[in-house]
């Protein structure tokens, strides 16, 4: 106990000031209220759409600019505006936003193709199978039909069309299995590392697809270098270095939610799981029962905050399908890759998706009126 | 194999020749008026065979074929587009995109609008045979015949010369006459009264069961000489929210003095059997 103390004061230590730092940097606007500005500026992250308007930061500032031109990362833009500021955050006046350069790379690219694949799903499977199809694999949501998505919302099991670390963990598991029958230890950790990377950028590089893809590639490194590596541990350094990386992400409900979940996961589910094997009516839910119960231990304060409510029995629902997720989701990830191949053989595929999609769908849909 | 994913596979197995027995379609021919608010789309379907004749003006009709598609048919036999005003081919884009099209029937015209032109543009790039019919063409497929009424060969009247105005694509709508069996409709786009009396003049209507009420009702069409020629059991008027109080008051009144059993897709779900 001591000696963990230790290296957590130490961590302190260093990872306070940085973050502190960094925090300066990224707020930081070097321009004065009431500046008229013209700033060229190449995006480093992909402009969020809501409200009819593409958002994004240049320079710290925030810009909401029209639909028109289509914004994307890697684009250079010329943004003209007045900087002005509101409840402490630096946006821009009347914006005018001239695209200057559509840059293609690896990330162009696989939004590219995250698109072609949602469109594929759309081809092979009925609405809104579809829809939760692609959320589940690639954690898209826009597409998923109003009522539904307040059903997922009020029962408690949204997380499932959020693109998070349970899709990593699942996609790192599966190709640990897999490639390890094929290819020796060393090339076969390269290519899950390539894997993750890749499927990192597809499904949107959010903050809980950073933290589980850094996790899963800390956890492979150790295989590699045949080190034990202790998963809080691992949580804790991959919290840090993220929020070194962009301080700003700490009011980031996702970033919030998957690291209070995954630090539930890792301390109480095994004790949660110990406790319950012991008795025989709780034998056969106790997986998914600990696993619900060690995620919300530390996400229903988070909950609570930031959505003002909390129904303990959201746990009802999430035991009825979280079994069911593994099996949807490499289902999704063969439909999605063989439908650029061949899609009469997606469609075959996609009837094995279609029974277990459309249970999901009459247990979401039961529960969310009802919670 | 892990558990987690050998269990459901094998269950699936087990329930799914079931699943695909219970969302048998039926063998009948049923002619379905989509609610899509203010627009056409009107569904045949028949066993496996789906016809849509147009696609409303959002995408509402998606939901209609999904109630009324087993969830494994992902296949459209045909799509009929009457003419490419917004409230007629809007649905019909992202129904291409989601479904695999066997075939179009529609006239291209030179329209501004940009979802019209999106929807041949994609006809293109899917390489869906795309057949404009005239006047006097029948089209057969799964038993049934759609004989062509409208828009007439004469090419001073084409929809496919340059320039045509967007104003003109009402007048040049695309009129079927649907026979299968005894079973008979007109589905009449959105043409107008000279449209109509064009039609009465070269074409003699008997036993006509449906009609698809020209333009969701409005006075310029449906003129009283066309519904005595037609005299429909039933017209169906495909209609939602509008400024222009479709259906107008003066068509149902005409409607009713023939005797036809008026149904609306504002106002309830119609689905005809045969």
């Amino acid at each position: 106990m001591n000696l963990k103390l230790r290296y957590i004061s130490i961590l302190l230590t260093i990872f306070l000031p940085l973050y502190f730092f960094r925090l300066y940097q990224k707020t930081k606007v070097p321009f004065k209220i009431g500046d008229k500005v013209k700033i060229t500026s190449s995006f480093t992250e992909e402009p969020q759409i809501y409200q009819g308007k593409q958002h994004f930061k240049i320079k710290n500032i925030k810009v909401s600019s029209g639909l028109e031109p289509e914004l994307h990362y890697g684009d250079e833009v010329q943004v003209i505006g007045r900087v002005s500021r509101e409840q402490n955050k630096y946006y821009l006046q009347n914006p005018k936003v001239t695209l200057l350069k559509s840059n293609k790379n690896l990330k162009t690219g696989l939004f590219k193709l995250r698109q072609n694949l949602e469109q594929k799903i759309t081809q092979v499977l009925p609405e809104p199978q579809a829809s939760l199809l692609s959320g589940i694999v690639l954690g898209v949501q826009k597409t998923l039909p109003q009522d539904f998505y307040q059903n997922l919302i009020k029962s408690g099991t949204l997380h499932i069309v959020v693109a998070s670390g349970m899709n990593i963990s699942l996609v790192a598991g599966g190709l640990k299995e897999v490639l390890a029958h094929i290819f020796s230890r060393k090339p076969a950790l390269i290519i899950s590392l390539i894997i993750i990377y890749l499927y990192c950028l597809l499904a949107g590089s959010t903050p809980a697809i950073i933290r589980a893809s850094l996790m899963a590639g800390a956890l492979y490194l150790s295989y590699f270098f045949g080190r034990q590596s202790t998963s809080w541990w691992t949580l804790i350094l991959t919290a840090c270095l993220m929020l070194i990386v962009n301080p700003l992400i700490i009011s980031d409900t996702g970033f919030q939610l998957s690291f209070s979940a995954t630090f539930g996961l890792i301390t109480f589910t095994p004790k949660i799981q110990k406790k319950l094997s012991s008795r025989l009516f709780l034998k056969k839910i106790n997986q998914p029962l600990s696993e619900t119960l060690g995620a919300l231990i530390f996400t229903s304060p988070i909950l609570i905050f930031t959505f003002g409510r909390f129904n303990p029995l959201i746990i009802i629902p999430n035991i009825f399908i979280i079994e069911l997720i593994e099996y949807i989701m490499y289902l999704g990830l063969i439909i999605s890759f063989s439908s650029l191949i061949f899609l009469p053989l997606t469609q075959l595929i996609a009837f094995f998706a279609w029974l277990p999609l459309t249970y999901l769908i009459l247990v979401i849909n039961f529960f969310g009126p009802i919670l | 194999m892990n558990k987690k994913i050998f269990y459901p596979f094998i269950l699936s197995l087990i329930l799914l020749p079931f699943v695909f027995l219970a969302f048998l379609p039926s063998q009948r021919l049923q002619l379905i008026a989509c609610d899509v608010g203010q627009g056409d789309a009107i569904l045949l379907t028949k066993g496996f065979t789906q016809i849509l004749i147009d696609g409303g003006p959002n995408n509402k009709v998606l939901d209609c074929l999904e109630e009324n598609l087993p969830f494994y048919d992902r296949t459209l036999e045909l799509i009929i587009n009457t003419h490419p005003d917004k409230d007629h081919v809007a649905g019909l884009v992202e129904v291409l995109k989601r479904y695999q099209v066997n075939q179009v029937l529609a006239h291209e015209f030179d329209v501004e609008s940009n979802i019209a032109k999106q929807f041949y543009i994609l006809t293109q790039e899917r390489e869906i045979p795309f057949y404009s019919p005239e006047k006097g063409e029948k089209i057969k497929l799964a038993g049934l015949e759609f004989a062509t009424l409208w828009p007439p060969l004469d090419k001073q009247n084409s929809t496919q010369v340059l320039g045509t105005s967007s104003g003109k694509t009402n007048e040049n709508s695309l009129v079927f006459h649907l026979q299968y069996g005894a079973f008979d409709a007109i589905f009449t786009g959105d043409i107008t009264s000279k449209e109509e009396e064009q039609i009465i003049k070269d074409y003699q209507f008997q036993n006509i069961e449906v009609l698809k009420v020209a333009h969701h009702g409005s006075k310029y069409s449906s003129s009283q000489k066309f519904l005595q020629a037609v005299r429909p059991q039933i017209a169906i008027i495909s209609v939602g929210k509008n400024p222009w109080g479709h259906p107008t008051q003066e068509v149902l009144e005409r409607l009713s003095q023939v005797k036809a059993k008026i149904l609306r897709t504002d106002k309830e779900k119609i689905k005809i059997v045969i």
